[in-house]
């Protein structure tokens, strides 16, 4: 189990998991705050002049916008996830690019689709908060590892 | 636009970004481009996965510009880009990106990241973009 330490929410209030995710090294490279969490729901957030990396016509780079996604929706995980669980490794990220990604401030909303007993899938708007424009949409699967009972 | 000169493609690459990913360029030819990525000092599986996912993202623009006619066709941007991750990921992988298939409006192309014993260790797919030109050159409707 990696995440032992992750702490949990609702027991830990925002401050706490958004102050924890954001020491993680791809939220401090990319400068993403943790903006809200609720039961099967987060969302980050980046500023356009805070992004290192850009692609097509100044936008954030294709990678980082899958990047942001796969980040959300782990993130969404962790909030439907118990004592006894962690996050484990991401199988899949699925991409569609919509329009490109040139917001003063883009926001990546993760809601989880379904959670089972070892994986979960969550669905991620990326968005311009500006306009609301949907920037991509983003799919990610991810494992839930689970910490073997005592026999 | 011609396949580009090997050393000034690598150094694109070489921003204080990429190195901070562990990333930086190998091979560029037409219709092929790769990557390494070694994972940085300190870094998580999520930042190794977040530089293998824009490894494969740029090797992919690489490879269709390296590929594109100039006046025929302009590049218009990823389209579909679909990973799947096998395990953990390694501490070094190669990540290349192959066109499979080319039209007038869209270039499919194969993702690959694998280790340097040859395991593989993501694999994927992206369609990437393309915008036909008028003949005799200019901007296509």
């Amino acid at each position: 189990m990696t995440t032992s330490t992750e702490p949990r929410w609702p027991a830990d209030p925002l401050e706490a998991v958004a102050a924890h995710w954001q020491q993680e090294p791809f939220f401090a490279l990319f400068k993403v705050a943790v903006e809200a969490l609720d039961a099967g729901y987060a969302r980050i957030g980046v500023d356009r002049d805070d992004m290192p990396l850009r692609g097509v016509r100044d936008s954030i780079n294709g990678g980082v916008v899958g990047s942001l996604g796969e980040a959300a929706a782990r993130l969404c995980l962790t909030t439907q996830l118990t004592p006894e669980e962690g996050l484990g490794q991401t199988h899949e990220v699925s991409v569609s690019y919509l329009t490109s990604a040139r917001g003063e401030h883009t926001t990546a909303e993760a809601r989880l689709l379904r959670r089972g007993r070892r994986i979960a899938v969550a669905d991620v708007e990326l968005r311009d908060t500006t306009d609301g424009a949907i920037n991509a949409k983003i799919r990610v699967s991810m494992g839930i590892e689970r910490a073997e009972s005592p026999s | 636009m011609p396949v580009p000169d090997l050393d000034d493609w690598r150094g694109r690459w070489e921003t204080p970004a990429h190195r901070a990913l562990g990333l930086r360029g190998d091979t560029i030819e037409s219709g092929y481009s790769s990557f390494t990525v070694e994972r940085p000092e300190g870094a998580d599986d999520m930042l190794l996965r977040s530089a293998i996912n824009i490894a494969a993202d740029i090797a992919a623009i690489s490879a269709v510009q390296a590929r594109i006619k100039e006046g025929v066709q302009m590049p218009n941007g990823t389209a579909e880009l679909h990973l799947s991750f096998i395990g953990d990921p390694p501490d070094v992988t190669t990540v290349d990106a192959r066109v499979i298939h080319w039209t007038d409006y869209t270039a499919h192309l194969e993702l690959q990241a694998r280790t340097p014993d040859g395991e593989l260790a993501a694999v994927g797919l992206t369609t990437y973009s393309l915008r036909p030109l008028p003949p005799g050159g200019g901007q296509a409707s």
